[in-house]
């Protein structure tokens, strides 16, 4: 019955559309899209004119905006007329629908041939089986020594051995402020949590709706786990979650002290009274409005406040420190362009490959990086005169090799970690902020269920 | 005081102090997003608000149209839209009909069945649709839309088709077949004029949620030269970049198809179409 | 022996009605029909070899230990009946006022319905660049006409949260209320009332005992799809709140969302769908009999 309709239904659309889909498949320099355009799957170049067949790399961009898509584009029509061998396709989407779309492709066999993907979502994906080990590609590439190696050990450790895709840059955990305000008043930029907690207080002006900081209540983690690992000083572990035993530590009574004091900004109303539902884009309107002179993100957002205040009128510095002037962060979780597994993990993936080299070269990186703020891996960019110039990039270098620096452990290796801490954790945070649970229920909840994924995690093996 | 001048300042009183309330409350949000979409990204946000833009600009909207492309995603957009109006009107009218003027067994089923389906939540149907148009070669393909559109749409508009029928008196049909029409020449040649308001009214909810469909989109639509305007506009808000000015400039152009339709087919809504008809 | 007739006329509602049923099924029950095997699954799909039949344990699981069912629940029901409510009201004042005669009403009409042609998405952020407490246009707005002192903090309560949520779904709403009460008000003859004032009825007595009856169905009809849609909609209020602070605005979908793509839970999710859908078959049931729907037809 059904297969009878959708017979019937596919008649109907072959012959309402006779018109549009028989016109040859010509690779239109242009970089209009070519018009038979199946699934995300990779296509039976039966079509393709008889000069040649070319293999078709699907591409999938996980963060798109207008911005990223403009210049996406221009290099895939690069690399297309930079050889003959590959046609590489690109499709962009908004980080938001990623993880959806992705989803779905891998759940009906459409999977794009490569992706690029956040450090948070690798393991999900390499538990559906959705991405292949690339060691053996990157081995053999001439310039796999110009790749960070900390950022490709990173992901070799995230999955054990596996290398599951190429990265390609990084975010760097960052405050930003705004000039004019910290100059008219004749504040030097906090350093340490204390002191940017004394002007938190200072600079609250509820009856004008001005206040120093604006605190994100939606998605808190990275700002929040830096606090909370600064505060503690790492709780004696250096930045990993769990003690030799696998317990998680992070419901330890420092812990608890120092998620009392981030709370105490909202509380106080230091803060306001919306922030505990804000998220990036409230933040972000509420820094760009000068409402909020200081807040805290990475190095990603820079365009947004490059769009709202305009350049000049905001600064960046070094994530706030301890008294001890460590300070830690989820810094080096580097985005990365992947395999994926359309033909087992045995099959040949040299075009997909390709496109990965190309669009590490420095050049290219270059290209993306200078443009959205972002950090490259490939240590070629690093001698670049605009990386040099640039306002922002040598702060970012400094930080990775200070050793007051140190980098927390996410347990991004649990497939559950990324929705624990986008929806688990959302919740809690903000019952504590409204005063609904305290920050050490909140915390042995988070610790309890840390504890177990990672018990399961390490039987698992 | 005279009797006149008592109903005149009841008129305003009833009518027009209501309608200026109306207008008020719906127009404000329109006129921020209009404001929004003429200021520079750096005047969105600059204190004190400005209610009138300090440097006019047209550059969002120049952007929209000569970087973006969006031109394509607006007839896009039409085409669904469209298509979709055209499908669910002729089988709203006609389904509408065997379930208003006609007895038979399993009719009761057939109403739940379609009120059942409003049930679900697109984003659970999202994924056996999405393999369903797999399926059948359709993802990336503008009919993935229309198809799902018409379908979501189809039995609201079927129901509301039903009580249209059943608040016209038969004996118009009746007499039109006593005439010697065949009973669908009947019902097209007598009925449809009276039942233009309710076919507007149809058309209207059919074409306005194709004009936003937006989850069953994000699941069909993967190439650019296939998206529908709520898609391109969805790149405008991410993690990492937020335009809030190009938003806004999105949002005027995508309103203005929308009011346009409303413009020419709101005399149609109303102004008691039957009247003249069973008069007699 | 019934006649070849018979049979002919009989058939002529189900030839009809064919094309709907066919299409409707393919595309809607179908993958229903998929969903709920799917809620009899332990189906994650970040653990692709746990998948299997589990019968009823998902239902289990819901009922007995999971207590955001419960607060989706109770959230959803002030959503859907606070704003289902309101846009009943003021949309057929709206549609009433629309269907008077006076100048401009031809502009007026295609302005004030406009609200409708805004997709949710887009309702949520316009309503946040309004909101926002310390850059939003309506705390300005306010002060300066000197209502009030301090900015109002929309998102710091979640009672606050979900009123500004159905506000701006309000906002939306109206208009589709007004239309369908419109072209339902305007298939009323005018005889009717004329009749009625010369037996001399006021415009209450004619309201409540002419107008209102005549569209009940109308009424009942719009209120109760509107009601299930409003339950069904994400778009708007998770752009508006992401369902915080606290959950206090995550609605019975909203929780189905997160569970189907953050925990990519699909059983569970599936099955949260399912007892959706039943309870809301209910519900329209009680309604429908309750409002004595569709007595009036005519055969």
């Amino acid at each position: 019955m059904k297969k009878l309709t959708a017979l019937m239904l596919a008649a109907a659309m072959a012959a309402g559309c006779a018109g549009c889909g028989s016109a040859p498949q010509k690779t239109d320099p242009a970089g209009t899209q070519a018009q038979a355009s199946g699934g995300g799957e990779a296509e039976k170049p039966a079509g393709t004119a008889a000069g040649g067949e070319k293999e078709i790399v699907e591409f999938w961009y996980h963060a798109a905006d207008e911005k990223t898509n403009e210049i996406y584009e221009g290099l895939f029509e690069r690399f297309n007329s930079s050889q003959d061998q590959y046609e590489a396709r690109y499709t962009g989407f908004a980080n938001k629908d990623f993880p959806d779309k992705f989803a779905m492709a891998i759940a009906t066999d459409t999977m794009p041939n490569v992706v690029s993907l956040g450090f948070s979502n690798v393991m999900t994906y390499v538990a559906q089986d959705a991405l292949v080990d690339v060691n053996r590609y990157f081995d053999s590439w001439e310039d796999k020594d110009k790749i960070v190696p900390s950022m490709v050990n990173t992901l070799k450790d995230l999955a054990g051995g596996p290398l599951y895709g190429i990265p390609y840059n990084y975010n760097q955990d960052v405050s930003w402020y705004n000039t004019r305000f910290f100059e008219e008043n004749n504040i030097q930029v906090p350093k340490t949590q204390k002191e940017f907690l004394a002007l938190c207080q200072q600079y609250a002006n509820p009856d004008e709706g001005t206040y120093f900081f604006s605190l994100r209540g939606v998605k808190p983690y990275d700002n929040l786990l830096g606090w909370l690992f600064t505060w503690t000083d790492g709780g004696g572990y250096g930045g990993s979650y769990f003690d030799e035993n696998g317990t998680c530590i992070i419901n330890k009574p420092e812990f608890a002290e120092a998620l009392d004091a981030y709370a105490s900004i909202y509380k106080n109303g230091w803060v306001s009274g919306d922030c505990v539902n804000n998220n990036f884009n409230e933040m972000v309107a509420e820094f760009g409005s000068q409402t909020a002179m200081y807040i805290m993100h990475n190095s990603s957002s820079k365009t947004s406040h490059l769009n709202n205040l305009g350049d000049g009128n905001f600064g960046v510095a070094k994530a706030l420190a301890n008294d001890q002037g460590r300070y830690y962060t989820s810094a080096i979780q580097p985005q990365l362009y992947a395999v994926t597994n359309t033909k087992g993990q045995d099959g040949d993936y040299t075009g997909a490959f390709e496109l990965i080299k190309f669009l590490s070269s420095a050049e290219v990186i270059e290209e993306i990086d200078q443009k959205t703020g972002r950090i490259p891996v490939n240590k070629d960019n690093y001698d670049d005169t605009w990386f040099v110039e640039d306002k922002y990039m040598p702060l970012y270098q400094e930080i990775i090799t200070d050793e007051n620096f140190i980098q927390i452990q996410n347990p991004y290796w649990l497939t559950t970690y990324f929705n624990f801490i986008n929806n688990d954790m959302t919740a809690d945070f903000q019952a504590v902020l409204l005063g609904e649970m305290t920050s050490q229920e909140a915390l042995d909840r988070w610790a309890d269920f840390l504890t177990k994924e990672q018990a399961a995690y390490e039987s698992g093996k | 005081m005279t009797a006149k001048n008592k109903r005149r300042i009841a008129r305003c009183f009833w009518l027009y102090l209501p309608l200026l309330f109306f207008i008020t409350v719906t127009l404000a949000p329109f006129y921020w997003i209009l404001v929004t979409s003429l200021k520079t990204s750096t005047e969105v946000f600059a204190k004190p608000i400005t209610y009138w833009p300090k440097a006019l600009t047209f550059e969002n909207y120049t952007y929209l149209f000569a970087k973006l492309g969006f031109s394509r995603y607006f007839l896009n957009s039409l085409i669904v839209s469209c298509s979709t109006t055209l499908i669910v009107s002729v089988l709203a009218l006609i389904g509408g009909y065997a379930m208003s003027r006609y007895r038979f067994r399993g009719k009761g089923l057939v109403y739940v069945l379609l009120l059942f389906t409003q049930m679900f939540p697109a984003v659970v149907l999202m994924i056996p649709l999405f393999e369903t148009m797999n399926k059948l070669r359709l993802i990336n393909t503008l009919p993935s839309l229309v198809i799902t559109c018409s379908v979501t749409n189809l039995p609201f508009c079927l129901f509301m088709m039903m009580g249209y029928y059943n608040s016209i008196p038969r004996s118009l049909e009746e007499a039109a077949q006593v005439d010697g029409c065949s009973l669908l020449g009947a019902v097209f040649r007598v009925l449809l004029p009276t039942m233009r308001p309710s076919i507007v009214a149809a058309g209207a909810h059919a074409f306005i949620n194709s004009w936003n469909v937006f989850i069953y989109a994000t699941a069909f639509i993967t190439k650019k030269d296939k998206y529908t305007i709520p898609l391109a506009l969805n790149v405008f808000q991410g993690e990492f970049n937020t335009n809030y000015s190009g938003l806004a400039a999105g949002c005027a152009v995508a309103l203005i198809p929308v009011l346009v339709i409303f413009a020419f087919v709101q005399k149609n809504l109303a102004g008691g179409a039957t009247s003249g008809a069973v008069k007699g | 022996m019934k006649s070849k007739l018979y049979y002919k006329r009989a058939a002529v509602p189900y030839l009809l009605l064919l094309p709907v049923v066919l299409f409707v099924s393919l595309f809607m029950l179908w993958p229903m029909l998929n969903v709920f095997i799917m809620s009899l699954q332990n189906y994650v799909v970040t653990k692709p070899k746990e998948r299997a039949f589990i019968g009823l344990e998902n239902y289990i699981e819901i009922f007995t230990k999971d207590r955001l069912f419960i607060k989706g629940l109770k959230n959803s029901a002030v959503w859907v009946f606070v704003s289902v409510a309101l846009q009943t009201v003021l949309g057929f004042w709206l549609a009433y006022l629309l269907n008077k005669k006076f100048q401009g009403r031809g502009i007026y009409r295609a302005l004030v319905l406009s609200p409708w042609a805004v997709a949710g998405v887009m309702v949520g952020i316009i309503w946040s660049l309004i909101l926002g407490e310390t850059y939003g246009v309506l705390n300005d707005v306010l002060q300066k006409i000197g209502l009030i002192e301090r900015n109002i903090s929309w998102f710091s309560k979640g009672s606050r949260a979900m009123t500004a949520a159905i506000m701006a779904n309000v906002w939306r709403g109206i208009p589709f209320f007004a239309i369908s009460y419109l072209s339902a008000l305007s298939s009323i003859s005018g005889d009717i009332y004329e009749s009625a004032r010369i037996d001399g009825a006021n415009t209450w007595v004619m309201l409540f005992r002419i107008t209102l009856p005549m569209i009940k169905d109308t009424i009942v009809l719009t209120t109760l799809l509107r009601a299930i849609w409003t339950f069904n909609a994400v778009d708007l209020i998770y752009s508006l709140t992401y369902g915080g602070p606290n959950n206090a605005t995550m609605t019975m979908p909203l929780y189905i969302m997160t569970t189907f793509k953050g925990q990519l839970n699909y059983g569970y999710a599936s099955a949260l769908a399912a007892i959706a859908t039943l309870i809301m078959m209910i519900v329209a049931f009680i309604y429908i009999k309750g409002s004595g729907m569709g007595k009036e037809e005519m055969y």
